[in-house]
């Protein structure tokens, strides 16, 4: 009795606390303390993550819940507050506190078969210990577990949830249908919000976007150089967390920007030291275990090098602002994970040329069948290219399923294999 | 009378006698425009698998839908191997892992594999995508074969849909009523029938046991209704229930399934294909028609509509006087995992006892699910009597 008192009192404070904007002004100063040494692109980040927090707790604009398929630009033009689950469940998972959230999710039948991203944002939904949203939109090109979850994001928190129901093929009818949808899913949240469309918002928006992917194609450029000048371990990190949620914001500019000029200078600095030639890996998945494990360690001690990851593959054209919907349907529709497998197969052919690959890895997230589903097709194309590849069974969010043995023989007998 | 009801399994021995020549074209989802099939003069034929998923783990994942892998185990290794053409959905991630793998490694000669896109909502915009897909679908279907989907062949083909669809909800109410010695087990199993016969024979057959149900001598149904009134009435929801002997282990522990929310139940036969009477009807109106039949029907989890989900089982559980609700999903089924904790929770507000299994296509109903339908029951036979 008197421990569940206490716990009721417990939960009861973190709800408060995690709902205030003070604290996260506060873990913004104490992060800006912390990691002073940081590089400028890792603190542009810390900052735009703390900011997002605070605007999202202080709730002076409309805060939407989107996943990150949803294209960050339609956002921004919205002049919304965006936050993305799946990356605050990244987050939480870095800081080794998933498998709490996730525990609470399954004590409520979320499967321990599901996607371990949205099982931790679940449980961070369930214990309501997070700034709720005023709504939900989502994307559903990539995988069914986000149309559905998100789905259920709105219901938790009474909130209308706009889907953008991405078709499965890239033509002009599936364009149309994308875009009625997206235009009519603007003219709906205005005329909710009580006020009229902002046409400058969307061409302010789409010239950051577009100024961004100009330093993004730079960045991608750049790291086909002998050695990696930036490691995919590092992009699928806090640069992942701007590749979604950032492009279309002025922050986002800048945080490329920054990027761009620290790889730039690692480059020219490693140039110098070409000898030390490694294996050149491609990951492919958008993700990779965010809780403390010893992966990147496995694959250093045998001289492996992620040089690139298929998620930082910039796919769409710029945007166009005076066809907005079109453009941003294009963008959505162009993803090369949607569709038949053909699409990703033929980016990962490129991938391999530009990078030079020796060996591919297929990080297997446990819950993400879109990804899964068609990693032995991808090993047989590979196969026939005379291109290793390995499917390394893993979990993104859930420490449980990580196995520190098994893991390291596997990415070891991989990495010996290709020397 | 439904012994002869048993088919075997390996109908592809059959295949030449029961598809009188005609192109066999099999198909998944409950989705599938079977009505511009049989316009075509194809023969539908649905892919029932029986074969252990594991038999496909060297093409897909095994954290992967065991439905999805047990079809490819069928074409790859199974009795389907010969089947050359395939209409498919985009129903769920392991639908278009299953239609990639289907084009990568089974790839008969000369063969129709297509891809049919489904809106997951039932917008306006959304209706006109559909049938732009289906219009599509008629085109690529006429080229293909060589043949023409004329008006009066698509009418001919939904006013058959619509006969086998009433013959099925005529017999649906018998069992639910207890008006005929039916079990759950066997009426799936007459339902499943109907995916793989012609459509003509497979109605021929439902009229005449209709005949013979309204027989006297055969509405024996008297006794067994004071018998079955007092067992607990169940709705089962789920997608697609791969073993029936489940069912029938629901029954022998005293269950009455009163509704199928599956795919091989009530979902498959549900409703009328209505055409607009005294109107001009051209290819355009009665694609038209077909497309406001699929996206308006009762969704199934796949669809995101869970509110008009939850309205539609709340009026079930009120209109059959439901006691208690089996979900059954496949592992790694995520359209209907996500649902499952706010629907039951929703259930759990009124009262509703629920119990989830979990399905596996493993050869044997696990002890586990056994015992657990044995006590679920158990409670509500507990609830009825406090
Ligand atoms: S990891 Fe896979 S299942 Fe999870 S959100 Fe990403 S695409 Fe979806
Ligand atoms: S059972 Fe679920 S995952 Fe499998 S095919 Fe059906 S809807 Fe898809």
């Amino acid at each position: 009795m008197v421990d569940k008192l206490k716990d009721t009192f417990i939960t009861n404070w973190i709800r408060k606390i995690t709902k205030n904007t003070k604290t996260y002004k506060l873990g913004k100063l104490f992060s800006r303390l912390y990691f002073r040494k940081s590089t400028k692109s890792f603190k542009i980040w810390l900052n735009f993550l703390f900011q997002q927090l605070i605007e999202a707790a202080q709730k002076r604009r409309l805060v939407v819940w989107a996943n990150i398929y949803t294209p960050s630009e339609f956002l921004y033009s919205l002049n919304l507050i965006p936050i993305y689950p799946e990356l605050i469940s990244g987050v939480i998972a870095s800081l080794g506190w998933g498998d709490y959230f996730i525990e609470e999710a399954e004590s409520k039948l979320y499967s321990t078969d599901l996607c371990s991203f949205y099982r931790v944002a679940a449980g961070l939904i369930l214990k309501d210990w997070f700034p709720s949203p005023d709504l939900v939109i989502s994307s559903s090109q990539l995988c069914d577990g986000s149309t559905k979850f998100f789905n259920n994001i709105s219901k938790y928190y009474n909130c209308k949830h706009y889907l953008i129901d991405a078709p499965y093929y890239s033509d002009q009818k599936a364009e149309t249908y994308l875009a009625r949808q997206i235009k009519d899913m603007n003219k709906q949240i205005y005329l909710d919000n009580g006020k009229d469309p902002d046409q400058n918002k969307i061409k302010e928006t789409f010239h950051y976007s577009n100024l961004t992917r100009d330093y993004i194609i730079k960045i991608n450029q750049l790291r086909e150089r002998v050695p990696s000048p930036l490691s995919g371990w590092e992009a699928m990190a806090y640069i992942l967390y701007m590749f979604f949620s950032s492009l279309g914001s002025k922050k986002g500019l800048e945080f490329y920007r920054t990027l761009y000029q620290e790889v730039e200078e690692k480059s020219r600095k490693v140039e110098k030291n070409r000898n030390n030639e490694e294996k050149r890996l491609l990951w492919l998945h958008q993700i990779r275990p965010y809780y403390p494990n010893e992966i990147l360690k496995n694959i250093q001690d045998h001289k492996g090098v992620i040089s690139f990851e298929e998620v930082s593959y910039l796919y769409w054209s710029p945007l166009d602002d005076r066809a907005p919907w079109k453009s941003l349907s294009r963008k959505i529709i162009s993803n090369f994970g949607a569709g038949p497998i053909e699409r990703r197969i033929n980016q990962i052919d490129d991938l391999i040329n530009k990078y030079k690959i020796d060996g591919v890895i297929h990080f297997s997230q446990r819950g993400c069948r879109q990804s899964c589903g068609g990693a032995f097709i991808i090993k047989d194309y590979l196969k026939k290219r005379k291109i290793p590849m390995l499917i390394l069974d893993g979990d993104g969010a859930d420490s449980r399923n990580y196995s520190k043995g098994q893991t390291r023989t596997r990415v070891e007998a991989f990495l010996e294999m290709l020397s | 009378m439904v012994k002869k009801w048993f088919l075997k399994n390996n109908w592809l021995n059959k295949k030449n006698q029961l598809s009188n020549k005609r192109p066999i074209i099999g198909w998944i989802c409950t989705y599938t425009p079977k009505e511009i099939l049989l316009a075509a003069d194809l023969l539908p034929v649905r892919i029932l698998p029986r074969i252990d998923p594991s038999l496909a783990n060297t093409y897909m994942d095994s954290n992967f839908c065991p439905f999805a892998r047990s079809c490819l185990g069928e074409l790859m290794e199974g009795d389907y191997k010969e089947l050359e053409h395939l209409l498919l959905i985009n129903s769920c991630d392991a639908i278009r892992r299953f239609y990639d793998a289907c084009r990568y490694y089974h790839h008969p000669k000369n063969s129709f594999i297509c891809l049919l896109d489904l809106p997951r909502k039932d917008s306006t915009q959304a209706l006109i995508y559909f049938q732009s897909n289906l219009e599509l679908l008629v085109k690529r279907i006429e080229e293909f074969f060589q043949i023409k989907i004329s008006e009066n062949l698509l009418l001919q083909a939904i006013s058959n849909s619509n006969k086998v669809r009433k013959l099925l909800t005529k017999l649906y109410y018998l069992y639910v009523s207890d008006k005929i010695d039916l079990s759950g087990e066997i009426f799936l199993q007459i339902i499943q029938q109907g995916m793989i016969l012609p459509i003509k024979e497979y109605q021929t057959f439902l009229e005449k046991e209709l005949k013979d149900c309204s027989q006297p001598e055969k509405e024996s149904f008297n006794n067994k209704k004071s018998k079955t009134k007092r067992n607990p009435k169940l709705l089962i929801s789920g997608t697609w229930i791969d073993d029936l002997r489940l069912i029938k282990i629901i029954e022998d522990y005293g269950g009455k399934i009163v509704f199928f929310d599956l795919c091989n139940g009530n979902r498959s036969f549900q409703g009328q294909i209505e055409i607009p009477e005294g109107k001009v009807n051209n290819k355009e109106s009665i694609l038209k028609t077909l497309t406001e039949f699929y996206l308006h029907k009762l969704p199934c989890p796949r669809m995101v509509n869970l509110e008009k989900r939850w309205e539609y089982l709340n009026q079930l559980i009120q209109d059959y006087q439901i006691e208690g609700v089996v979900f059954y999903n496949l592992k790694f089924c995520d359209t209907s995992m996500y649902e499952l904790p706010i629907l039951r929770e929703r259930l759990k507000k009124k009262s509703i006892p629920s119990l989830f299994l979990e399905g596996e296509f493993s050869a044997q109903i696990s002890g586990r699910n056994r015992t657990r339908i044995q006590a679920f029951l158990e409670v509500l036979e507990f609830g009825r009597q406090t």
